[in-house]
């Protein structure tokens, strides 16, 4: 439709550049005088302009409203970092819900996003949903979403924060709203694979990953200095959007994450064996 | 009668000497033989070289601290292994295979007195060329260096009694090779004591009660040289890999002496050591070091010699890059400890 548009105006333009063109040449012998001419470009220059403009901004204006979010709507903390992202959902009246790197979004309904930086510049950025927003550290800046059909969309670090900036993207999931609210009740729990006592999760726990990445309900310190790995098993990635979430690429960045990501924070556990690294990576899995 | 010295001279010269030199070189008429020794002459000239070099590159290239007095167990012990062959000790010339060596090593009596401080860091950190003097053999363990200046500036004026007593201990022998755990152990104990305390010294750890596998993984690093230190890896390359488990058996199974408390009560090294900063990208050092029942090798910290782990903190933060894999990891959480507070933790440990 856009493109037929586009087509038909196209189309109008060139017949009124031929009609002027063919006017003027018609017009050359008896050469129009001084005063005709000023009111031709008065009127086509400066009033007719003016007035069209003045039109067009006047309709757009009410369409270019900023979405309204209030206290009632869920609030999404995001934080850049180099080189991942911290998600925190505020859904109103219940508890805070600690992810990282996926962010998923209820159909149709506002969410707003406050967006920060502990480190350097870095800019949020979901092409399918919304412009680009700096994040930055020492403020807080604030964007509305609304996404409206449910699907997959890629977001992405927009401002060059360092060596793996280009690798520094995560993945928008906007599903339908009470499948959403589902969801999100979910994730406020442990997961079950979480609770249950098994040799990989107390690998996890003896290797010292749980010094950096929170597992409800292992978690050590106030706040995670790696993302949080509580659900990691439902996300559709790993690494920031930059890894399948299979065992092997988990069991592989565990051992060398730099191999990954250069300049990343997170230290190289290759003196860890492949197969607790596998072991590792499989109990990640099934947290869901 | 004047001489013309044209360009095709000048080059038949140069050419008939470097020509001459190379077939004097060839026919192997002079004698590499250590048994003759060096003609006066020579003998002059090659100190004056070399005395002006160790001159100048010291003056070129060393800055800083050079010598370490505050421990010298280690030091002695290591002098003892791998110097007095050929340099002797009080008490113990050198061997005399060594003395038939040209230049024979010269006795370190008086040594104070030929070379500053600064020059003899530079010999024991350098080696010197042609001589047989080795470099040190850990590059970056220049703490190391600085401890064998401190200790080689003083042996000259040692008795053989005190001699003995750094280098030895009570009852320390140096094994030729270890094949057992009970002829590793004389060797073990000269710096590390029969107790496994490390004798007082703020360079030596408290290996009783320390986890085996990590003393296991610690003595076969030094080994291959993935940990550096000139002094372990030279204990360690004369323990065979059976009774490198057995000594790290043994050593495990002493009593780790209680740590003493501390009369402050150390408030940020406290939550440092069970929350971490993770502002700072710190994790916490409970996360990893001394969690009961622990699957991995990680060193246990507890009752641990606060100077030692304070300086092993620092040495990581500065040489992170050539660690083996498990400090280059725990290199990079050092770098995140806020400088103040090494002190603290370290502290904190040793109290517990």
């Amino acid at each position: 439709m856009l493109a037929g548009g586009m087509a038909i105006a196209a189309l109008l333009i060139y017949l009124s550049v031929m009609l002027i063109a063919a006017h003027v040449g018609r017009r050359r012998r008896g050469r129009i005088d001084h005063h005709t001419g000023m009111r031709f470009i008065l009127w086509a220059g400066a009033i007719g302009p003016t007035i069209l403009l003045l039109v067009l901004l006047l309709t757009a204006l009410p369409m270019m409203r900023p979405i309204e979010a209030g206290a009632r709507d869920l609030a999404i903390d995001v934080s850049g970092e180099q080189y991942w992202w911290r998600v925190r959902y505020r859904p109103p009246g219940g508890p805070a819900v600690d992810a990282a790197n996926e962010i998923r979004l209820p159909a149709g309904r506002p969410v707003l996003f406050n967006l920060s930086s502990p480190d350097v510049l870095h800019s949020f950025w979901i092409p399918g949903l919304a412009g680009k927003m700096d994040m930055i550290p020492g403020r807080t800046n604030r964007l509305v979403i609304r996404a409206t059909r449910p699907g997959r969309y890629r977001g992405a670090c927009a401002e060059f924060c360092g060596r793996s900036h280009a690798l520094m993207r995560f993945t928008v999931v906007v599903m339908e709203a009470q499948a959403f609210d589902r969801w999100l009740v979910k994730q406020a729990a442990p997961s079950p694979a979480a609770l249950a006592q098994s040799d990989a999760r107390a690998l996890f726990r003896d290797y010292g990953c749980a010094g950096c990445h929170a597992i409800q309900p292992d978690a050590i310190g106030r706040r995670s200095i790696g993302p949080d790995l509580g659900h990691v098993g439902g996300r559709g990635s790993i690494a920031a959007g930059v890894l399948p979430n299979e065992e092997a690429a988990i069991a592989g960045f565990i051992r060398h994450p730099e191999r990954t990501k250069p300049g990343i924070a997170m230290p190289s556990f290759d003196f860890m064996p492949e197969a607790d690294a596998r072991a590792i990576a499989a109990w990640l899995r099934s947290l869901e | 009668m004047t001489l013309h010295l044209r360009w095709k001279h000048l080059i038949g010269i140069v050419a008939t000497i470097v020509i001459g030199s190379m077939i004097l070189a060839w026919s192997g008429l002079i004698s590499v033989a250590a048994s003759s020794g060096h003609w006066k002459i020579s003998d002059w000239f090659l100190h004056w070289v070399m005395r002006n070099s160790v001159r100048t590159q010291t003056a070129l290239s060393v800055d800083g601290a050079v010598s370490d007095d505050r421990a010298l167990v280690a030091a002695a012990g290591h002098y003892a292994a791998a110097c007095t062959v050929c340099h002797g000790a009080p008490g113990e010339p050198p061997s005399p295979l060594m003395r038939a060596a040209t230049p024979p090593a010269p006795s370190l009596t008086g040594t104070a007195d030929r070379w500053s401080e600064r020059q003899h860091f530079w010999i024991i950190r350098h080696g010197v060329k042609y001589t047989g003097m080795p470099a040190w053999p850990a590059a970056t363990r220049e703490d190391e260096v600085r401890r064998m200046v401190a200790f080689v500036r003083r042996v000259g004026h040692m008795s053989p009694a005190e001699y003995r007593r750094l280098a030895y201990g009570t009852t320390g022998l140096i094994a030729s090779r270890a094949v057992t755990l009970e002829t590793a152990l004389p060797d073990c104990a000269r710096c590390h004591g029969d107790d496994g305390r490390g004798r007082g010294q703020r360079d030596i750890p408290i290996l009783a009660g320390q986890d085996p596998r990590y003393l296991a993984s610690a003595l076969a690093a030094f080994r291959s040289g993935a940990r550096p230190s000139a002094v372990m890896q030279t204990a360690a390359t004369r323990i065979d890999p059976a009774t490198a488990q057995a000594l790290a058996r043994h050593y495990a199974a002493l009593a780790r002496p209680a740590g003493k408390p501390s009369a402050t009560t150390l408030p940020n090294a406290e939550r440092i050591v069970s929350h971490g900063l993770p502002e700072r990208k710190l994790p916490a050092c409970a996360s990893c070091h001394d969690r009961p029942a622990s699957r991995t090798a990680y060193p246990r910290l507890k009752g641990q010699r606060a100077a030692y782990l304070a300086d092993q903190l620092h040495l990581l933060r500065e040489q992170g890059a050539v660690a083996s894999p498990s400090r280059r990891l725990m290199a990079r959480i050092a770098r995140n400890i806020p400088e103040q507070e090494i002190e603290a933790i370290a502290r904190w440990y040793a109290a517990r």
